[in-house]
């Protein structure tokens, strides 16, 4: 009985879970297709396997892919890194601390979140040229550095640590820095959860690098100028690099997926 | 800078901008479009995965989560690569979606990106396969952390599978419910990369791609910077009333 029942659920889902990869087990067969073959979608294996593509992409004669591969890998992982420390770090504060108009601070920091950030684009992008950042890549790190959803993520995950740990290390008399740093360990997993959601979502940026960059591209930028420009090369070429763009996000998610998971049902938003 | 006039020569007011936007068709549009666009998303998305949810919840471990990963990838996708894979899936007389639903049943192929009625759908489309994952991997942790103990109780008393999942379960992860539309509400609102990407900065065929992001990036060709800032500034009131809500809501659970 109840493996039937497992059954029906699974032929239920699989449908479900065909149409949604669908298009990525069309991407990754793409990589070694020939134009006619692409622009039939149904077809999903192609008749002969040509790898020749990936080899075209790799020398760099399409575009700089391994230029704009560093950049995007450099500034994405430079910027998750120093979001994840700075928001546990005022999280921690937050949770901690007291200080004069704590709620007032707290509620503006709040409200970070649920501004996106495209509104605030067209400021940023005057602050950023007053700062004679364009077209450097921390114009792209500095503000992507902050994310209120990781401090709220983190006042929630300090609160459930035990209190008693803070309170016995201040007797002990060590300072905030180094409960800070000793309490780090503790959080192991929702600092990697946190630090893989913002990698996944700062590599997905398009606007900002479009409006502040111009020729240290980042990857998924430099993709759509590809994508644009003529067709004078085997779209398979840019099916492979479309399949290396979502590469590194795919990797870290392996990697993360158990911390994630436990992370979503322990700390219960 | 939104109040900065963008043509000082012609201003009048301070509010010369919010006049030269509320007088263009195009912003009207671009509101229409993004309320449209949000509203059937979230009213997609939100069943959906609930629906996926429950599914996978009442699976074994290891198959549970494999398919909820799977049913994630999508998510990972950036937006230009959507675009790429989408082109296929819309593409007017090859593409996936006409071969595979419409002509079978004797439908006329639908040129999904360039016909004026079918853009919206497109976009919805896209971002359906794109976020319902997470959605689900969200609701599906909410559910595990509903106490086995209390369902097995519910048993006990006679209820049935469908009154454990109306009265325990749904009630059980409201609250993230809540959340997960919230979220979703705001990267809809906002979208841009999306339909910048499949449809090329012009909002489609007659504007009818149009949403606000877009609307507001539009003006930078042109370097009407001020205008286009304008336009940010108008759809903060929507994000404000948002946000109040959602507070409060937060402050009555605490």
């Amino acid at each position: 009985m109840k493996a039937l029942k497992q059954i029906v659920l699974l032929l239920i889902v699989c449908p479900v879970l065909f149409i949604f990869s669908y298009p990525l087990l069309w991407l990754v067969t793409a990589c070694f297709k020939s134009n006619r073959e692409i622009y039939k979608p149904l077809i999903l294996f192609p008749k002969e396997w040509n790898t020749s593509y990936f080899a075209e992409l790799f020398s760099g004669k399409v575009i700089d892919f391994w230029g704009f591969m560093t950049n995007s890998l450099l500034t994405t992982t430079l910027q998750s890194l120093i979001a994840v420390f700075l928001s546990a770090s005022v999280a921690y504060i937050f949770v901690f601390k007291e200080f004069k108009f704590k709620r007032i601070i707290f509620i503006l920091a709040v409200s970070l979140i649920l501004i996106p950030k495209q509104i605030m684009i067209f400021p940023l992008r005057e602050l950023i040229f007053k700062m004679n950042l364009n077209d450097s890549l921390w114009a792209i790190i500095l503000p992507g550095a902050l994310s209120g959803i990781g401090i709220l993520f983190f006042i929630q995950v300090y609160r459930s640590l035990p209190r008693d740990y803070v309170d016995f290390a201040k007797v002990e008399g060590a300072s905030d820095t180094k409960i800070f740093l000793t309490t780090l360990p503790l959080i192991l997993s929702p600092l990697l959860c946190c630090f893989m959601i913002h990698f996944i979502l700062a590599w997905q940026q398009h606007l900002m690098p479009l409006l502040l960059l111009n020729d240290n591209q980042l990857l998924p930028v430099a993709m759509s100028s590809l994508l644009t420009s003529s067709l004078s090369y085997p779209l398979a070429v840019l099916m492979c690099a479309a399949l290396m763009c979502i590469l590194p996000s795919i990797v870290l998610f392996l990697f993360t997926y158990k911390n994630f998971r436990s992370t979503l049902s322990e700390q219960v938003i | 800078m939104s109040f900065d006039p963008q043509h000082p020569a012609q201003a009048t007011s301070a509010f010369a901008n919010y006049k030269t936007l509320f007088s263009d068709g195009l912003f009207s549009k671009a509101i229409k479009n993004t309320a449209v666009y949000t509203a059937s998303c979230l009213g997609i998305i939100i069943p959906l995965s609930l629906c996926m949810a429950y599914l996978f919840s009442q699976m074994i471990n290891k198959v549970k989560y494999t398919s909820s990963f799977i049913l994630l990838l999508p998510g990972l996708f950036p937006p230009i690569v959507l675009a790429i894979l989408f082109m296929n899936v819309f593409h007017g007389r090859t593409g996936l979606l006409n071969q595979v639903f419409i002509m079978p049943f004797g439908g006329k192929p639908v040129n999904w990106m360039s016909h004026p009625d079918y853009i919206l759908s497109a976009m919805v489309i896209q971002s359906v396969w794109r976020w319902t994952g997470f959605i689900t991997l969200f609701l599906l942790c909410g559910l595990e952390s509903i106490p086995k103990s209390v369902k097995e109780a519910a048993t006990i008393d006679g209820a049935s599978k469908f009154q454990i999942f109306k009265s325990i379960e749904i009630p059980g992860i409201k609250h993230l419910i809540i959340f997960c539309a919230a979220f979703l509400f705001i990267d809809t609102f906002s979208l841009f990369a999306g339909s910048f990407t499949l449809l090329g900065p012009s909002g489609g065929t007659a504007n009818a791609g149009l949403l606000m992001v877009n609307y507001a990036y539009k003006f930078t060709r042109f370097q009407e910077y001020n205008l286009a800032s304008t336009v940010c500034v108008s759809m903060l009131p929507i994000l404000m009333v948002l946000t109040g809500l959602f507070c409060l809501r937060r402050r009555k659970q605490a």
